[in-house]
């Protein structure tokens, strides 16, 4: 073939661009450290890349939902606590006061104390998580037991009815039982919250615990120890339903921690996969981009062997 | 008879004849780097000889030669290459074109990235979770509507810049439409003027190199076929419209498009199918219409059906912004806001809505409700986290704290998209996965565009080193000639000052007077 001095240099010309811009491509890599940058690089790696980066967002956000779900969880648990031990002081207070050596005298001190443990439970079951109040459902810039007289009702409206409980709903006070979900995981929801009624009894509910304490010192007040020993009964089961709150409770932490710890460990393995498609193999992409210098340098100094002389060099 | 001055005669034509050859080498070497140019040869042949007095025959028998004439001087071209290059020109301008603009496109998106619409989606229904946690919080408001805003000013920017880099193909089409008629007049003029010069029996080596180079320029642009006629003129055709013929060449002209803000082309009243160009033409109307462009004329299918696959980028973001935009408000309308107002507002609203189908909010049209927008109450109370009854919150209704209407947003992105309003997704489709569908097919387009542009740019420059290599000069060979040439001219010298000596004996020597 023959073989004229412009296709030398056009040949040169495009050897040494074609090796540029295969350096600079490595180097680009090198530089970024992403071996994809735009979606033609590799379709299959961008498509896997943007799908793992989705799902580390996700649970990333999932993870947030369970903190807060647990924090929740934890202080509800905390208050039932609370709550259980007003009650079960009460109850030591029923046991004594149903004794029957106590005097009148005695009696009503008991009954003012039992006062005291309403306020105090009431205080409990009005508890504010960040502002938001933890036993009144969805409602949760109201307090759910926010006049107090409107749940000690006065003991003379009490009279006729006694020792039979409410049976209409108190006036100012109506459960609200929506339930709080968060979503710890695709499609999956947990309930953080547990209702007053749920905790503290159903304002309907006969044991109620507001109701149980208003019977208990009124009972005391009139001397009626039958009535404060069979009271002590409605306290124990009040306890032992908190205590079962308690338990789920429990057991709803533990799942959520269980949930966030599986997404911690997966974290670590999808950024792993996540990097295995992204970044650039450094080792690698440096031996080829050193292996494309050499290849480089040799095309030039082989071109400039070849382009420099003509047969003008050796006339005279 | 005496033949003594004959000799002189031939000694000159020799020199004549070396000097052309030189005088053509000098002209080679010039333009050796000259685009176009076909290095040009000398043809000499002998001229006619006389035939030698004879004493004894009444017709010699021998001839003496009279020396040597240039011919001609031609250029040396394979024209079937020519053709060739033509041919595969318009394949590797519209490969190649393809492939910028297409990696133009691909920098848009900034994929995969934490900037890209992929991320801007997820953050957006990262704090519908993050309100769901906290219904009654103004900062988890205020989070969701930054991150509508900038989920809108995203798909906005993605209607923007692809809308742009449809006016910046649209321009290139008119200035490639005239450079098409600048190239047509320029070989209609040539093929007069070497008609002209071949007729007065010159042969226009560098106004036939013109022509050829203009046409092969022209080759790119667009898909072209050449005819040679008799008398040595080239035509040229785009799928048979004569863009050069006989005696003038046609003009292409461009008008307003089905569309209104683009252009068509038109050959002498008709537009021109794109699809019949080919060239830099070609590729620039391919991806104006059928790779970004949405098809406005093409109805919306409205029931499962088999959508419009010549719809092209901004039409599929166009469903994937509609779809998304319907399902979150299809749960924004259903609740109730924080003051207890069930206001049955969406979320989104359109902002440029299609005279068609004006409840689809397309790319552009996105847009967050600006009452939720307005920095007044009830501004951002307006956003919807529970569901509700209408009028204020009794206490057994639900209440601030109700997350639902939040929760069920956020879920949008684990949702399958619904089929029925928005076909083009796959039946087992969300959100993202249909722009990760998206996405692949856009890589895989610019990957094959990428290995078309690199073969055709190989093929091309092997078929222009084979041109090359017939018309291209070579420096050793025309300095061999030149050597060749510079002795052929110092031998006719020679010859010269031999007849001088020869005369001169002849002239003073033998005159007389001695």
């Amino acid at each position: 073939m023959r073989v004229t001095n412009r296709m030398i240099s056009d040949n040169v010309y495009r050897n040494a661009s074609m090796h540029l811009e295969k350096m600079e491509k490595l180097q680009n890599q090198l530089a970024s450290g992403k071996a994809i940058t735009k979606p033609s690089d590799d379709p299959t790696a961008v498509n896997q890349s943007m799908l793992l980066r989705n799902t580390l967002s996700d649970q990333d956000q999932f993870g947030k939902n369970i903190n807060q779900a647990v924090t929740w969880l934890q202080t509800t648990d905390q208050t039932i606590n609370s709550a259980q031990t007003v009650l079960t002081r009460a109850r030591e207070l029923a046991t004594q006061g149903a004794n029957g050596t106590n005097s009148q005298a005695g009696l009503d001190a008991i009954a003012a104390e039992v006062k005291q443990l309403k306020s105090e439970l009431r205080g409990i079951a009005n508890t504010q998580l960040a502002g938001r109040y933890l036993f009144n459902g969805s409602q949760t810039l109201q307090e759910p037991y926010p006049d107090f007289a409107a749940y000690v009702s006065p003991p003379a409206a009490r009279v006729p009815s006694y020792p039979s409980p409410a049976s209409t709903p108190i006036a100012g006070k109506l459960d609200n039982v929506d339930s709080l979900q968060s979503e710890i995981g695709p499609n999956v929801t947990i309930q953080y919250n547990v209702t007053g009624a749920d905790v503290f009894g159903a304002t309907t509910d006969p044991n109620n615990a507001f109701e149980v304490l208003d019977q208990l010192s009124y009972a005391l007040e009139q001397g009626d120890t039958g009535t404060v020993s069979n009271l002590i009964g409605s306290l124990e089961s009040r306890v032992d339903a908190m205590s079962l709150k308690r338990a789920e409770l429990g057991g709803k932490e533990n799942r959520a921690d269980l949930l966030k710890q599986r997404y911690s460990d997966s974290e670590v393995s999808i950024q792993s996969l996540l990097s295995s498609y992204e970044d650039v193999d450094m080792p690698k992409v440096i031996s080829q981009l050193n292996l494309s210098q050499t290849v480089y340098q040799a095309s030039l100094a082989a071109s400039a062997k070849i382009v420099q002389p003509t047969l003008m060099d050796f006339l005279k | 008879m005496d033949y003594s001055l004959f000799g002189l005669g031939a000694a000159v034509r020799g020199m004549a004849a070396a000097q052309a050859a030189l005088n053509t080498i000098g002209n080679n070497l010039a333009n050796a780097n000259t685009d176009g140019y076909s290095r040009q040869r000398v043809d000499i042949q002998p001229v006619p000889s006389v035939s030698l007095v004879s004493f004894n025959t009444p017709v010699s028998l021998a001839q003496l030669g009279g020396g040597v004439g240039v011919q001609q001087i031609t250029r040396v071209r394979d024209d079937f290459l020519d053709l060739r290059i033509y041919q595969e020109n318009a394949t590797f301008g519209n490969n190649d074109t393809l492939y910028k603009q297409i990696q133009q496109i691909e920098q848009t998106f900034q994929e995969p990235s934490d900037q890209g619409l992929a991320s801007v989606m997820t953050k957006f229904f990262n704090s519908w979770d993050q309100l769901a946690t906290n219904p009654e919080s103004s900062a988890a408001r205020s989070e969701v509507r930054s991150q509508g805003l900038a989920l809108a000013n995203t798909m906005n920017e993605l209607n923007r810049s692809l809308t742009r880099m449809r006016a910046e193909e649209d321009s290139q089409i008119q200035r490639a439409a005239s450079d098409i008629n600048a190239y047509s007049d320029q070989i209609s003029s040539l093929n007069q003027l070497i008609l002209q010069s071949t007729v007065q029996g010159v042969t226009p080596n560098n106004l036939m190199d013109q022509r050829d180079l203009a046409i092969q320029n022209l080759s790119k642009i667009v898909n072209i076929q050449t005819q040679k006629t008799d008398d040595g003129k080239i035509l040229v055709f785009m799928k048979g419209r004569a863009l050069v013929d006989a005696d003038r060449a046609s003009k292409l002209t461009v008008q307003p498009n089905a569309e209104g803000s683009y252009s068509d082309v038109v050959y002498r009243g008709q537009v021109v199918d794109p699809r019949e160009m080919g060239g830099q033409l070609g590729a620039l109307f391919k991806v104006r219409d059928e790779v970004i462009g949405r098809n406005a004329a093409a109805a919306r299918p409205t029931s499962p059906a088999l959508p419009d696959t010549k719809q092209g980028l901004l039409y599929q973001l166009d469903v994937l912004a509609n779809e998304l935009a319907q399902k979150v408000n299809g749960y924004h309308k259903t609740g109730t806001d924080l003051n207890g107002n069930q206001t049955g507002i969406g979320f989104f609203v359109n902002n440029n809505p299609l005279a068609s189908d004006p409840t689809f909010i397309g790319l552009g049209g996105l847009m967050v409700d600006p009452n939720i927008q307005a920095d007044v109450p009830p501004g951002l109370n307006r956003i919807v986290a529970g569901r509700g009854v209408n009028g204020s919150w009794p206490a057994t209704s639900p209440g601030p704290g109700d997350n639902t209407i939040a929760q069920e947003i956020a879920s949008v992105r684990g949702e399958t998209a619904d089929v029925v309003r928005s076909p083009e997704f796959g039946a087992t489709e969300t959100l993202n996965d249909y722009y990760r569908r998206f996405l692949s097919n856009l890589g895989v387009v610019g990957q094959a565009a990428e290995r078309n542009a690199t073969n055709q740019t190989n093929l091309i420059d092997h078929l222009q080193s084979q041109r090359e290599s017939v018309s291209g000069v070579n420096f050793d060979q025309e300095m061999s000639d030149m050597v060749r040439y510079q002795h052929a001219y110092n031998a006719s010298a020679k010859v010269i000052s031999m007849f001088d000596q020869m005369l001169d004996r002849l002239i003073n020597g033998v005159a007389p007077g001695r």
